[in-house]
């Protein structure tokens, strides 16, 4: 908006600034260096360090301050004229510098800020050589808060950063300070752990030495180290972040900046888990099992033995006896070319990148409501919202930097409502809004919602409107509460949150939501408010495997399948045919596994018994099928039914792009090259099996494998063209279609508790899970309410048993005040995959001691 | 110089309002159109019926305000009369700045820890009396001051401390002066305008 | 500039009912004429009208920046919705005790005049902010607001007028700082009292962020006088137009007869010393008088016995210094300057909020400085660094805690600097310490 704009002038330049922009601000943009220490840019300003003092000479109206006024504070004003250097402000920001560093250690040498230090750098530019100081210095008590993060107290600037990221930006207000006066000291209640899954990014802004990061602490210093920055690839949100490596070793990944995506902030779990990518867990070369024994191989006999054997099975039982899953964990390239050896090269429609069938029934209701997989919000819209609905999203456990894009909308005045059988923490007060349904309950819930919305003025949209509204008007609001477990008033009270007249509602669907109906009651709802909607995915780039085609349904940009001239132009471009016949997801591929029809089975970065909720299914399927292809970076339960395993690099590793949940492109560039001389990036291994089975694909490397997406995909050639810093979003405008949706039966009263499935970024995948710098992180625990744990006499951490259908395994409870009474709440993808039911009914008792013999 | 320490107890312990205090607190809530506004008459209650402000305390506290204990820590460690240690029953507070200074207060604070046995910032071993020294207490005229929980103790002296100690020690308290009543009638006010004890010196009531 | 000398009239105004008995109870105070002025002007003034008055008056502040008092209010942007009114009793200012008898005394005549300033600037809450430590002035408070409630002077529709307005008092809990009048609206808030930045000031975004005005139990005070008996009457008291009425001078220290005096602006120090506080203790030679609190700069015996300084605002501030709270801290020739400036600036180290680094680190520096010179262990260019942290120490930080006490110690050493230079010479205070902390 450069209406908006105003012209001010700082030391004789001429600069411009944003309405209500400071000049410490402006002065920033505009790379005018302005000392400063408690001002951050996404924070609250304070002017408290009084660094950043200047001289207003004219305020624009002819008269000047006579005192210095902090710049971070000051508003630029059109016409205003100020100093930040002459000999007045010099003299005191020196003097600012001499106060701050009259308690502060002289330990540069040994401070793993050096070389990074605002007040060593600006103190060298700034501040007076000596010091003057003959009184002893503060020293404070030495004390841990984290195992990630060490405090170095007696450095301390009381710039208060990590005090209002903690309030501000995290909400859990955690770090605060303490005393007053020079007693002033900063910290978090020592009684209490560190629970912020944000926590590491006070390491970040921490101006100076205090609040290190332990991992990192005395392995490198900041000269000997390149960052590369790009998109972090451990959920679907794809913060920047920048990862810093010495000698082709990661020593630490930092916050990168991106203003449309996480702001200058990451979650721990992008902070600390590259170091699964270094662990025993990797796959670290090709093996092959012989006599039921994995033994290792070379590339060439594995890959061959993958050739000849998929290639076999083809032309013995056609295309359809092989199936492809995953992709959603690797790079649109590698997807693509996934994709590509299944369609162009085995024949076969049975691919998919939706493991998990939450997936898949989000993105058939996408599909059927909005014409295309996905949704159409963004993450600044969500962040810009003046209401927002959480539909089986639980931000914070799944997505961190999503729930601080919710925090931000809340901070601005949105209100929050949200839908979730457990009452989600976002740390807010007020405006927020609780519907906790049963679980398995959300479409009911969500019916209700839609009906009490269009008594408010919602319209239905699109074509099946007016059937939607008919069977919404014959919607029982009463009865769908009572049996969907939500209380009237409170929907009542969050419909009028949503304000339907007033727009600029944003609603995102989180993996919580399991069924298909209540995806496309959340979809309906969308489009009556006219709402942005994202779709929060488990995976990271699920988005991006499902535009590069990993779905039985959707060939490479979305065309159908199923039509001949969407197939036509696909095989234009690969040169081969794309196949007709057998369209199988996920589910119905391990059905089909199971039942012995698909022989061949590639698992390309994911596996189904740790990832898919019906254990025993995937179990069957793995067992039945003649030949297991295991593609992956890290061991984890399935590679016990591998045939061949290849191993393949992680997303540190490779090159090329990936998209997130709000359909952003962003470029992935290798931070390190892959752990062990033996792993080859993905892509090239795929296409290396299509060249052994004599029908190689066309394109080969990123670049043409871009040019081949962008013939196909339209919407992906602005991304792979010139790829703008912080990525291109690609934009979509639905093709709404409200449809009404029907209910499963209504559950009968349950005899135990029900079970809940809550996917946690800290368990997603057996990257994370390696991760060694992870494990202070709280593990697997059964959550339950306070009544129902003092019914059943299960005290908090105590060991539990918890039986389903015959079989027990144990876990530390945790009594969780937000969890309703009769709902038991569990980490999805346990081990072993017995408790991966969600909505079964499992019984709780206090385990059994073992009594240790004497 | 000290610096308090972050609060960690290593015992378990637990706080809960009783249930006259919730009423009184609920009462005080009131006042505000914001409740954090009582954050601190919270704390002064809890103080009252704890006698001090322990790390339960203010865990309970920041569940009652929905904040975080550090919050609330953050608070409490701000204001020098909310105690984070168990303080005497007798809990006593000698102003050392200038004025009293000026008019011997720091040897009266020298008789008070002789008295008691403990210096300044200490408890005695029997909870009975602590002591602690405060900036100006806003009695400068009746200086030396020495508050006496919440007693204000004005023109003290070496004996007169003696006097209160020995009372109290005998578990007989005598509060000062007009303590109870709002104003002293004027006889008792010149009364003690006369014996100088400062607290009445209005002029033109002093100068008769 | 003598021509007003005669209004020096030597009559009370706030502390007039001091000596009466029954004064601080309902009766006693309408007896003797209270609640008078707001049945003059409830129903019968417009609010702006009263404004008008209080301007006229010439009233300033007794907290101590001397903030003409009307002026203040009549910034309160005329908007819809809450307005509040923060009355500040946290009387912290070391050398002042004033407010702590207005209220034990008194406590109607503060009631009237909170009545009078919500209804001139439109505000219906009121919080009295009492100092943690003044259980007895706050329990006269309380036991007020109750008769006043009871009376009809609080509430809804007073006396019919159609104004309504609620008064609370809220106890502080320790902290010289909430003093300031942004520290005090956030203490008032619930939190730390760390002063706000300004602007905004309080008058535009006060507590909660609503407009909010902040005075002092003394100011407050005269109120009911001023309506009751005009703003000329009260103008004419007094040495000029801008320094009217009368002060209560909080005399402490080396005098025969220290306590609390009303007299009327533009008296001398001297006169106020020797006269009215019976001259100085046990005959004494004069050495140093700090004249508005412990932030007003110290004044030696040639500024009082020679320059006769006036103790009027403005006058005060033409010889460097300022009439701040109405604390006169008095010191014979037995002080020791340099020990006299280590007890204040403990007191600011101790007091400071902490969060302006230049604060914070500053106020620490300088009482590590004054404790090694009192105790002998001072280096020559300890006056130096003094200097400058003097002059660093002023105009940079969030409130003037800060300038305050470099004000302070700024004028010590400058004022009795060869007695700063005796203690580093000589390794030693030369008066060995006469007054130990
Ligand atoms: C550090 C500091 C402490 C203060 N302490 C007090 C105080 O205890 N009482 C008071 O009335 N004003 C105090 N003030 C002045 C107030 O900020 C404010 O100016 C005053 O309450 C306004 O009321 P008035 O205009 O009626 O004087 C203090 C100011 C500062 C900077
Ligand atoms: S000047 Fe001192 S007291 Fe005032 S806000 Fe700054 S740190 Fe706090
Ligand atoms: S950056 Fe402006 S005061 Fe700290």
């Amino acid at each position: 908006m450069p209406d908006a704009e105003i012209t001010f002038t700082l030391n004789r330049r001429k600069l411009k600034a944003r309405k209500d922009e400071s000049v410490l601000g402006a002065a920033l943009r505009a790379g005018v260096h302005i000392p400063h220490f408690c001002y951050h840019k996404n924070l609250s300003v304070v002017g408290q360090c009084r660094a950043c003092l200047v001289e207003i000479v004219d305020l624009g109206n002819g008269n000047g301050l006579p005192k210095l006024q902090p710049s971070c504070a000051m508003k630029a004003g059109e016409g205003m004229v100020v100093e930040s250097a002459n000999a007045r402000v010099k003299e005191a920001q020196e003097t600012v510098f001499e106060f701050l560093l009259k308690n502060h250690p002289l330990d540069c040498p040994v401070c793993d800020q050096g070389g990074e230090c605002p007040l060593q750098d600006q103190t060298m530019a700034f501040g007076k050589a000596i010091s003057r100081t003959h009184e002893l210095r503060r020293l404070y008590p030495e004390k841990e808060i984290s195992p990630y993060i060490k405090p170095q107290m007696n450095r301390c600037v009381h710039c208060t950063r990590c005090v209002r990221f903690s309030g501000e930006i995290d909400g859990g207000g955690e770090f605060g300070w303490a005393g007053r006066g020079d007693r002033t000291e900063v910290g978090i209640f020592q009684d209490l752990p560190l629970t912020s899954i944000v926590s590491g990014n006070v390491i970040d802004i921490c101006p100076v030495g205090a609040l290190t990061d332990n991992k990192y602490r005395f392995t490198a210093r900041v000269w000997e180290m390149k960052d590369v920055e790009g998109p972090c690839t451990h959920c679907s949100v794809g913060c920047s972040q920048r990862v810093w490596n010495r000698e082709n070793e990661i020593m630490r990944v930092t916050a990168g900046e991106n203003v449309e995506v996480n702001d200058t902030w990451i979650c721990d779990v992008a902070r600390w888990g590259w170091s699964g990518a270094g662990s025993k867990e990797r796959i670290d070369g090709p093996m092959i099992r012989e006599g039921g024994e994995l033994r290792s191989a070379g590339w060439d006999e594995a890959l061959s033995l993958v050739a000849s054997r998929l290639d076999g099975i083809r032309s013995e039982s056609g295309g359809t006896a092989l199936a492809g899953l995953g992709g959603a964990r690797s790079t649109n390239e590698a997807a693509y070319q996934f994709g590509a050896l299944f369609r162009s090269v085995l024949g076969t429609n049975n691919i998919d990148c939706r493991v998990h069938p939450r997936d898949t029934a989000q993105t058939e209701a996408q599909r059927e409501g909005l014409g295309a997989a996905g949704g159409f919000g963004s993450l600044t819209g969500l962040a810009e919202a003046r209401a927002i609905l959480l539909v089986g999203s639980d931000p914070f456990e799944e997505h961190p930097i999503l729930a601080l894009q919710v925090r931000k909308a809340h901070r601005a005045g949105a209100s929050i409502v949200s839908l979730h059988p457990r009452r989600i923490d976002l740390r807010i007060l007020g405006r927020m809004h609780h519907l906790n349904p049963l679980p398995c309950e959300e479409a009911r819930a969500l019916t209700a919602l839609a009906r009490t919305l269009l008594d408010a003025g919602a319209a239905p949209r699109g074509d099946g409107a007016g059937d939607y509204q008919k069977a919404l008007a014959g919607a029982d609001t009463d009865a769908l509460c009572r049996e969907s477990g939500i209380n009237a008033g409170g929907l009542a009270a969050a419909a009028g949150a949503l304000r339907p007249e007033e727009g600029g509602v944003a609603v995102v669907v989180g993996p919580g939501i399991g069924d298909e109906a209540a995806a496309a009651e959340a979809v309906n709802i969308a489009l009556m408010l006219g709402a942005e909607i994202l779709f929060a995915s488990g995976a990271p780039n699920l988005q991006g495997a499902l535009d590069m085609g990993l779905h039985p349904g959707f060939l490479p940009g979305g065309g159908d399948a199923a039509s001949d001239a969407a197939r036509q132009a696909v095989a234009g471009v690969w040169g081969r045919e794309a196949p007709a016949s057998s369209c199988l997801g996920t589910d119905a591929i391990l059905e089909a596994a199971a039942g012995g029809e698909i022989r061949g089975l590639y698992l390309f970065g994911c596996d189904p018994l740790a990832e898919h909720p019906n254990g025993d299914l995937a179990r069957r399927a793995l067992d039945r099928a003649e030949f297991v292809v295991v593609h992956a970076s890290h061991r984890s339960a399935g590679r016990e039914f591998a045939d061949v395993v290849l191993p393949a690099p992680t997303l540190y590793e490779e090159e090329g792009t990936v998209t997130n949940m709000e359909r952003r492109v962003q470029r992935l560039r290798r931070s390190v090259k892959p752990d062990g001389p033996e792993v080859r990036e993905a892509s090239r291994v795929i296409a290396e099996l299509a060249r052994l089975m004599e029908r190689p694909l066309k394109a080969q490397g990123a670049a043409a494998i871009q040019a081949e997406v962008r013939l196909l995909a339209e919407d992906y050639a602005p991304a792979f063209g010139r790829m703008p810093e912080g990525g291109a979003r690609l934009g979509r405008v639905p093709v709404g279609a409200c449809r009404a949706v029907e209910h499963a039966l209504v559950s009968a009263p349950v005899d135990g508790l029900q079970l809940i499935l809550a996917p946690t970024i800290w368990l997603s995948g057996a990257l994370i899970a390696s991760a060694h710098h992870l494990s202070g992180k709280p593990g697997a625990a059964l959550r339950l309410s306070p009544t129902d744990a003092g019914r059943l006499g299960v005290a908090e951490g105590m060991e539990v048993g918890v039986e389903l259908g015959g079989e027990t395994i144990h876990l530390p409870a945790r009594v969780d005040e937000s969890l309703p009474v009769g709902v038991a709440q569990a980490p999805e993808a346990l081990p072993g995959a017995l408790l991966n039911r969600g909505g079964a009914v499992i019984r709780v008792s206090p385990a059994e001691k073992e009594t240790v013999g004497a | 110089m000290s610096i308090e320490r972050f609060p960690h107890s290593a015992k378990e312990e637990s706080f809960e309002f009783a249930p006259e205090v919730r009423a009184e607190f609920d009462r005080i809530v009131e006042k505000y159109p914001v409740k954090r506004s009582a954050l601190i008459p919270a704390l002064q209650l809890a103080q009252k019926q704890n006698g001090y402000i322990s790390s339960a305390v203010m865990q309970h506290v920041a569940g009652i305000f929905d904040i975080s204990a550090m919050d609330v820590w953050g608070v409490v460690s701000f204001y020098s009369m909310l105690k984070t240690h168990p303080i005497g029953e007798y809990h006593f507070q000698l102003c050392s700045n200038l004025s009293c200074n000026l008019l011997g207060s720091g040897a009266l604070l020298r008789r008070i820890e002789e008295r008691l046995g403990i210096r300044a910032g200490e408890t005695r071993a029997d909870g009975k009396f602590s002591l602690e020294r405060v900036e100006c207490l806003g009695a400068c005229g009746g200086g030396p001051c020495v508050q006496i929980n919440v007693d204000y103790f004005e023109c003290a002296t070496p004996e007169m401390i003696d006097g209160i100690i020995s009372a109290l020690e005998k578990g007989e308290y005598v509060p000062p002066v007009g303590a109870d009543e709002v104003a002293p009638p004027p006889a008792a006010a010149a009364e003690a305008a006369a014996a100088g004890d400062g607290t009445a010196n209005v002029a033109g009531k002093a100068e008769g | 500039m003598n021509l007003r000398l005669d209004a020096l009239v030597t009559e009370k105004i706030v502390s007039a009912r001091f000596g009466d008995a029954g004064a601080a109870d309902i009766g006693g105070y309408e007896a003797s004429g209270g609640y008078r002025a707001i049945r003059k002007i409830f129903g019968q003034t417009g609010p702006k009208d009263v404004i008008e008055i209080v301007k006229a008056s010439g009233l300033r502040g007794r907290g101590g920046a001397g903030f003409p008092c009307g002026l203040k209010w009549s910034f309160v942007p005329d908007m819809d919705g809450p307005k509040y009114l923060a009355v500040n009793a946290d009387e912290g200012e070391p050398g002042t005790f004033k407010d702590r008898e207005l209220m034990l005394r008194d406590p109607h005549q503060l009631i009237e005049g909170i009545l009078i300033a919500c209804y001139a600037v439109g505000i219906e809450k009121a919080y009295i902010f009492i100092r943690g430590e003044f259980d007895a002035p706050a329990r006269s408070v309380n036991k007020a607001l109750a008769e006043a409630y009871e009376a009809g002077y609080i509430g809804e529709n007073i006396l019919g007028s159609g104004f309504s307005c609620d008064i609370y008092t809220h106890m502080g809990a320790g902290a010289y700082i909430c003093g300031e009048e942004t520290g005090l609206l956030e203490s008032l808030e619930g939190k730390r009292g760390h002063p706000r930045l300004k602007p905004p000031f309080p008058a535009i975004v006060g507590l909660y962020g609503r407009p909010t005005v902040v005075n002092n139990v003394e100011t407050l005070s005269n109120l009911s006088h001023i309506i009751e008996r005009g703003a000329d009457w009260y103008a004419g008291i007094g040495i000029d137009e801008k320094n009217t009425g009368t002060r209560m001078y909080c005399v402490s220290g080396h005098v025969e007869k220290p306590g609390l005096y009303e007299l009327p602006l533009g008296l001398t120090l001297e006169e106020i010393v020797d006269g009215h506080c019976g001259g100085m203790r046990g005959g004494k030679a004069l050495k140093a008088v700090i004249p508005g609190g412990a932030s007003a700069p110290v004044l030696t015996t040639k500024e009082i016995r020679e320059d006769k300084i006036r103790m009027d605002f403005d006058a005060l501030a033409r010889a460097g210094s300022m009439g701040g709270s109405g604390g006169v801290i008095v010191m014979d020739e037995t002080t020791c300057m340099v020990q006299a400036a280590q007890r204040l600036a403990l007191f600011y180290e101790e007091e400071s909020c902490g969060q302006c680094s230049v604060c914070r680190e500053g106020t620490g520096w300088v009482a590590g400085i004054f404790s090694r010179l009192e105790n002998g262990r001072g280096v020559p260019d300890d006056l130096g660094t003094l200097e400058s942290i003097d002059v660093n120490m002023r105009g940079n930080t969030i409130c003037v805690l800060s300038d305050a006490c470099a004000m302070m110690f700024g004028a010590f050493v400058k004022k009795f600097r060869s007695e700063f230079e005796a203690h580093i010479e000589g390794g030693r205070c030369p008066l060995g310490s006469p007054y130990p902390a």
